[in-house]
């Protein structure tokens, strides 16, 4: 891997401080240095950063990239209806990484994404499913590569739910009956835990759930209302769950204190989205200025392909027209969901140490006039405006 | 009489006014515009400042189905699409329109002033729709043309399980000839070669919408699925017909933009932002809008409400200044040009003396997401003011 030197950015959103006239170093695909008045070392490859604006990689925590191909001819990619939980699926092991839309997170500046099995969001109804526990989660980097295979673990509630299974003719077909599968569910891998290794043989659901036990892997809690949201968190904590982080959240506002208490954060949205069903009446691009008010921890994403992975800035912007700040709005697509996938310490700012992914953008982030200039990945640069 | 004094105006038809006044009569509409310099402040007009804010005119929507199917209630309140019969030209949205839905007021606070509201697509002729303002002093007072056009809808048909009083085509031909055949009876009735004493009242009441429409009276308002065959196969009905026509949804258009240029026809696309995620959305793509405002076609975007919710229709233009329009062009998407082609232009859509006073006061660019939207106006009226 070789050196980039940014030279003299307009103004570096790191993205908690804005910054102006800094440029910043990349060695070895980590940030060396970021400041005034340092200076490209031998050989490195320099960009002018004269009249850019600079920002961290941005990251959607839920997307389904991969998952659900542009032009799907027939099949159900994303949702298993041979059973009704199925957390030992792996998403890693069906994410197509020719999908058109890494490039285009590329070329909007995205270099990480989470990604989820389960279903989209869609106007028309038909696709919108998903069993209670779809499978785990990934974490890729927008070149295609996982970063992190087994991430996480999609626990589902609401009507979303419901009516896969009505469809299906599944059952359970009531939340307390779902509530029980989960809780057996759980215990099982409980008991699967205490055993001798040499006794467990071939588990692959409890060992799965034994790993969110131990706290390896996030519990992401798919639920949209107050009431979807209450008895997820519940449940899970009163079975041992101590990560869990709730996705999309149309109603987490009502549930803030709770979240707090449990220090559940919040994947919120996509905030601009057709309300077309009784659990997303209160969806609506005000609720990011609201979490930020209740002092919930939260990050934004577009679900992709719900709304496409390149209008996450736009996503950003919206949540500022209706009362975010524009500094907490850049945060929430680039530090807060790194720090809900936990890789804060990897990902998400512009700060010595960590992995060199930066944007250089023509003006404003959040201006839907301002173009890509340059996306870096770990150091290297994987797309240029006109390049 | 009320003045807007101080803003920047962006009239749309004519230069912008750095710093401009606005004097509006108390019939709501638009006395005077000019700098601060030329237009005197009457004595006795109540002031709205707007120092430091932009002035546009207020957003125009010209395809969407608010009021008439509500947000995230189920089929009770949905009353879009009525399996009665393919065709079904004698419908009116009007006489299902819900003036209480709580999407107007979100409607009024994302800007939006102006739209065209009517049946769905599931019939191959659907019914009539209503120009109307998502505010007034009373239902009635919100009806601008309570018949505007004819909504149609090319594509294939879902075969209904309804018993329905003619069968529903399921091909895309099947639809066009469908279409073709009802505008041939119209035209002989018309005519006079089919009599009306041969005829019931029903079939009277669906050729006298018709003949209206081949007399241009009515617009014929045309949807198309996401097939660019359909584009071929609308301009060939347009021309054979004679018909005062916008073309809707226009996905694929890109492809066939010198054809639509030359039919001087105009469209709406839309909604933008939507997943992608299917075949029949292969020719899906975002930068269409743009392609066909640089050759000239009077495009707009729409919301298609609820698949976007309805206030964020300028969100919906801010795509298209990713894809290239600056940000006045994209607001001619949302203004003057949905206002052309639903042939309300001498009302609304710009700011210009006599038109109604509909004015968007935002801090910053109203087609920016980030802007906040200080303050709507609806004829005169203050109808909406940020907290």
């Amino acid at each position: 891997m070789g050196t980039l030197f940014v030279k003299g950015v307009s103004k570096l959103y790191t993205p908690s401080d804005v910054l102006e006239g800094v440029s910043i170093l990349i060695e070895d695909g980590r940030f060396r240095a970021v400041g005034k008045g340092i200076e490209p070392p031998p050989g490195a490859e320099v960009i002018d950063g004269g009249g850019l604006a600079a920002t961290p990689g941005l990251i959607d925590p839920c997307t389904h990239i991969g998952v659900y191909p542009l032009e799907w001819e027939y099949g159900e990619h994303g949702v298993e209806k041979s059973d009704v939980a199925t957390p030992h699926l792996r998403v890693v092991d069906a994410v197509d990484p020719y999908d058109p839309a890494f490039r285009e997170a590329r070329e909007s500046g995205v270099t990480t994404v989470g990604v989820h099995p389960g279903s989209y969001m869609s106007f028309g109804k038909l696709v919108d499913e998903t069993n209670i526990m779809p499978g785990t989660t990934a974490v890729y980097r927008t070149d295609g590569a996982p970063l992190v295979e087994e991430h996480g673990v999609v626990v589902a509630m609401g009507e979303h739910v419901k009516r896969f299974f009505e469809a299906n003719k599944l059952a359970p077909t009531t939340r307390m009956g779902m509530a029980a599968l989960i809780r057996v569910a759980f215990r099982r891998a409980r008991e699967w835990m205490g055993k001798k290794p040499e006794e467990r043989g071939v588990d692959p659901v409890s060992e799965t759930l034994a790993r969110v036990l131990r706290g390896e892997l996030v519990a992401y809690i798919h639920a949209f209302s107050s009431r979807d949201i209450a008895i997820l968190t519940r449940l899970l904590r009163s079975l041992g769950v101590e990560r869990m982080v709730v996705v999309h959240g149309a109603e987490s506002h009502r549930v803030a204190d709770l979240l707090k208490s449990y220090g559940v954060p919040v994947i919120l949205g996509p905030i601009v989205f057709s309300r077309r069903s009784v659990e997303l009446r209160e969806l609506d691009s005000s609720l990011a200025a609201k979490l930020e008010e209740l002092g919930v921890l939260f990050s934004l994403t577009t679900d992709h392909p719900t709304i496409p992975i390149q209008y996450l800035t736009l996503v950003a912007a919206a949540a500022v027209g209706d009362g975010l700040d524009p500094i907490k709005a850049i945060e929430s697509i680039t530090l807060r969901p790194a720090k809900i996938l936990g890789l804060d310490k990897e990902l998400g700012s512009v700060e010595p140490g960590k992995v060199g992914d930066l944007v250089l953008w023509s003006g404003d982030p959040l201006d839907p006039s301002s173009r890509v200039v340059y996306t870096i990945m770990s150091g290297e640069v994987v797309y240029s405006r006109g390049g | 009489m009320k003045a807007v004094v101080g803003a920047r105006i962006i009239t749309v038809t004519g230069p912008e006014i750095p710093e401009g006044v606005i004097v509006i009569g108390d019939d709501g509409r638009i006395a005077e515009v000019g700098s601060v310099q030329q237009v005197r402040v009457p004595k006795d007009a109540e002031v709205i400042e707007a120092h430091g804010l932009i002035a546009a005119p207020g957003f125009v929507d010209a395809h969407s189905h608010i009021g008439v199917v509500p947000e995230g209630i189920e089929w009770e309140y949905a009353d879009v699409n009525d399996f009665y019969s393919p065709v079904t030209p004698h419908m009116r949205a009007i006489d299902a329109l819900d003036p209480y839905d709580p999407a107007f007021t979100h409607a009024v606070q994302g800007g939006v002033t102006t739209v065209y509201t009517g049946p769905g697509s599931a019939n191959v002729i659907g019914g009539i729709g209503a120009v109307i303002k998502t505010w007034g002093r009373s239902p009635e007072d919100m009806v601008v043309i309570p018949e505007a056009a004819l909504k149609m809808a090319l594509g294939p048909k879902r075969p209904r399980e309804y018993r329905s009083k003619m069968p529903y085509p399921t091909t895309r031909m099947g639809t066009v000839a469908v279409l073709r055949t009802w505008l041939r009876k119209a035209r002989e009735f018309a005519e006079g070669r089919l009599k009306p004493d041969k005829l019931d009242e029903e079939e009277k009441a669906m050729l006298e919408v018709l003949v209206r429409v081949l007399r241009r009276e009515l617009i014929a308002k045309i949807h198309l699925s996401t097939s660019p065959d359909e584009i071929l196969a609308v301009l060939r009905l347009i021309r054979e017909f004679g018909l005062r026509a916008t073309i809707d949804h226009v996905f694929g258009g890109h492809l066939m933009a010198d054809e639509i240029a030359r039919s001087g026809v105009p469209v709406i696309y839309g909604p933008p932002m939507i997943a992608r995620v299917a075949a029949f959305f292969r020719y899906v793509d975002d930068r269409t809008p743009a392609i066909l405002y640089r050759k000239g076609v009077l495009v707009s975007v729409m919301t298609d409400h609820p698949v976007i919710p309805q206030k964020h229709l300028r969100t919906l233009a801010a795509t298209a200044v990713k894809h290239g329009l600056s940000p006045n062009e994209a607001l001619r998407l949302i203004t003057i040009n949905p206002a052309k082609a639903m042939g309300i232009d001498d009302r609304v859509g710009s700011i210009e003396p006599g038109k109604d006073a509909d004015i968007v006061l935002s801090r910053g660019h109203p087609v920016k997401p980030s802007s906040r939207i200080e303050k709507v106006l609806v004829r005169g009226e203050v109808v909406f003011s940020s907290r």
